[in-house]
């Protein structure tokens, strides 16, 4: 189901404005959370206020569930999800000069923005501070440019670099979070110096911190069983597809439906690449069973007024990918009966047999020879469909100054 | 106040997952893998048994190391079948006694009338979380002729799934056949890398 944009739920074009809205919702949470203040802030690094670690390990905590669940429910695709590619250098750089502008200013920069909205002058005169430095990196950016880069390491997620397992990733931030509470509460009493009779009077979190601990170790135990999408079918339901045989096409109506290019009716080579370029039929188009899911095919399988028609060689690979996209909750998928080989044992080896005064056999055939006609008569497009194989020669250049040895 | 409404939107917040895990529970589908796992599955790996493997099986015994998974109906079984081959029709696959039986840590082999046949049961079998299943390639009716009567080894790498026609020399129509002068003159393209350091 989601997330909406790029499944094509919501218009692209309204990206800006739900940003726009949960920018809102962001600078209002962070207000509420008393982050316009730089004393709250900067208390994390004196120790008589952790709100900030709290809150963002709050929320941190809040995403991770929301995501893990969600994924698990099959009502968020995480293939789509966007992914910060990690920049070494520019991170721990980045994270240095952030570091001494909190401690300095007493903001970080979404604080900022929110301290200033509501009118302190501290603020202003950081965001100030925070204009000259964009102005200054973009005006120096092609020095930069090699430490901006520098260091790429792609869309790295930190329980592959620990070697550990996504769930017991999970399980252990969210104990680290539970731990992080109690011991900063412990550390700004002791700061504070906090009565003893003021702890009794406050709220017990032991509920909700009881609750996360389950849902986490529940996480841990869960079954691999899952669905990718509500959509899906169940195997039950694919195998009763199977036995109607309803998801047969017949050689003579695909190629009714090729000689009048009909619009409704997609043909879909799912052969493997060299194969295809030797032959594909007209109006095919190819994608490889093994790509069968990706991405930028997903729109042209959820066009439910169109006819995907899967065909190999034989009918074998064409069954394959007609039952994965069955299990994927495609609808309007078939399979071409026979297959290239049934085809063309139909249109090109005389083996279809007419029995006398059968008025549809008769139609058959007369169809059978016209388009033979039609194929045979067919001129290879000008263009290739597939363009020529790129062969790519790789030079090794040694700069002359940099001879070793 | 403001406290006593965030437990109350904490507690809410975990209310839905946990509603909505007990409701997949229940309506779950059968499946135990997901279908980006069956694709590499099914594609990703080797899994078809040819007749020359199939000969090779029997001619060195091992045909105790395989299960031979029959999934015609009990009829066509009963005309003929691979020795110990066990029966479970294609409408059974999904029945709770097959599954127990299919569990077994030995390799299995489909043996199905046509090749597709036994492709889907291979797609079924492995997403409801049966693995080590392998396909015979080209379907039983074939196997029998050309493996278990006599050894033919012309056929030994048939399959249903391999091109019966050179398509091009009847439909000229796409892709480059290999006489298209241009097509075996490659555009090429220069990579170039800059190497640092010596020793």
């Amino acid at each position: 189901m989601a997330p909406f944009i790029p499944q094509g739920l919501i218009n692209p074009e309204l990206n800006l404005f739900f940003a726009l809205i949960i920018g809102f919702g962001f600078g209002y949470v962070l207000e509420q959370a008393g982050f316009s203040s730089a004393k709250k802030l900067a208390g994390v690094f004196y120790g008589y206020d952790f709100v900030v670690l709290r809150v963002f390990f709050t929320a941190g905590i809040t995403a991770l569930t929301g995501l893990i669940f969600f994924e698990y429910l099959g009502w968020i695709d995480m293939g789509l999800v966007y992914i910060n590619p990690t920049y070494l250098w520019s991170a721990i750089i980045g994270g240095v000069i952030m570091g001494f502008g909190f401690i300095m200013g007493g903001f970080c920069p979404g604080t900022s923005i929110v301290a200033a909205v509501i009118g302190k002058i501290d603020a202003i005169v950081f965001i100030v501070g925070i204009f000259i430095g964009i102005f200054l990196f973009g005006h120096f950016y092609n020095a930069f440019e090699n430490i901006y880069y520098g260091e790429y390491l792609g869309q790295i997620f930190i329980y592959d670099s620990l070697g550990i397992s996504k769930k017991w990733f999970v399980f252990f931030l969210a104990v680290m979070a539970l731990g992080a509470f109690v011991f900063t509460k412990i550390i700004e009493d002791k700061v504070n110096k906090v009565d003893i009779n003021q702890l009794n009077k406050r709220v017990n979190y032991t509920l909700p911190a009881f609750l996360l601990f389950f849902l986490v170790s529940l996480y841990l135990f869960l079954p691999e069983e899952r669905r990718s999408s509500i959509r899906e079918k169940a195997p039950e339901e694919i195998m009763a597809n199977y036995q109607s045989e309803k998801f047969y096409i017949s050689p003579v109506e695909a190629a009714y439906k090729i000689i009048n290019n009909a619009n409704d009716f997609v043909l879909v080579d799912v052969r493997d690449s060299l194969s295809v370029s030797l032959f594909t039929l007209p109006t095919a188009i190819h994608i490889p069973l093994e790509n069968i899911f990706n991405r930028q095919y997903r729109q042209f399988f959820r066009d439910d007024e169109l006819k995907k028609v899967f065909y190999s060689n034989g009918e074998a690979k064409a069954v394959k990918a007609w039952a994965l996209a069955s299990r994927a909750g495609y609808d309007n998928v078939f399979v071409l009966k026979g297959g290239l080989n049934g085809f063309f044992d139909l249109f090109f080896s005389d083996k279809f047999e007419l029995n006398e005064g059968n008025l549809m056999d008769e139609f058959n055939s007369r169809f059978i020879s016209n388009a033979r006609q039609y194929f045979m008569k067919m001129k290879k497009p000008e263009q290739p469909k597939q363009s020529t194989p790129v062969r790519k020669m790789i030079e090794i250049v040694v700069p002359d100054d940099r001879v070793g040895c | 106040m403001i406290v006593k409404q965030l437990n109350n939107s904490v507690l809410l917040y975990f209310a839905v997952i946990i509603l909505a895990l007990g409701f997949q529970w229940f309506t779950a589908k059968n499946y135990k893998l997901s279908k980006n796992q069956v694709l590499t599955e099914i594609t990703g790996k080797e899994t078809k048994i040819t007749f020359f493997e199939l000969k090779h099986i029997f001619s060195e015994g091992r045909e105790r190391d395989y299960l031979f998974v029959d999934i015609r109906s009990i009829e066509e079984y009963e005309i003929n079948h691979i020795n110990n081959a066990l029966n479970i029709p294609l409408e059974n696959i999904m029945q709770k006694r097959s599954r127990s039986l299919l569990s077994l840590e030995k390799p299995k082999i489909i043996v199905a009338s046509t090749e597709a046949e036994a492709h889907f049961a291979q797609f079924l079998m492995v997403g409801i979380g049966i693995d080590n299943v392998f396909v015979l390639q080209g379907g039983f009716n074939k196997a029998f002729e050309y493996v278990i009567k006599e050894f033919k080894p012309a056929y030994g790498f048939y399959s249903e799934d391999k091109a019966k026609y050179d398509f091009p020399r009847f439909m000229n129509v796409a892709g480059e056949s290999t006489k298209d002068a241009e097509s075996i003159v490659p555009d090429i393209e220069t990579l170039e890398i800059t190497i640092e350091g010596g020793c």
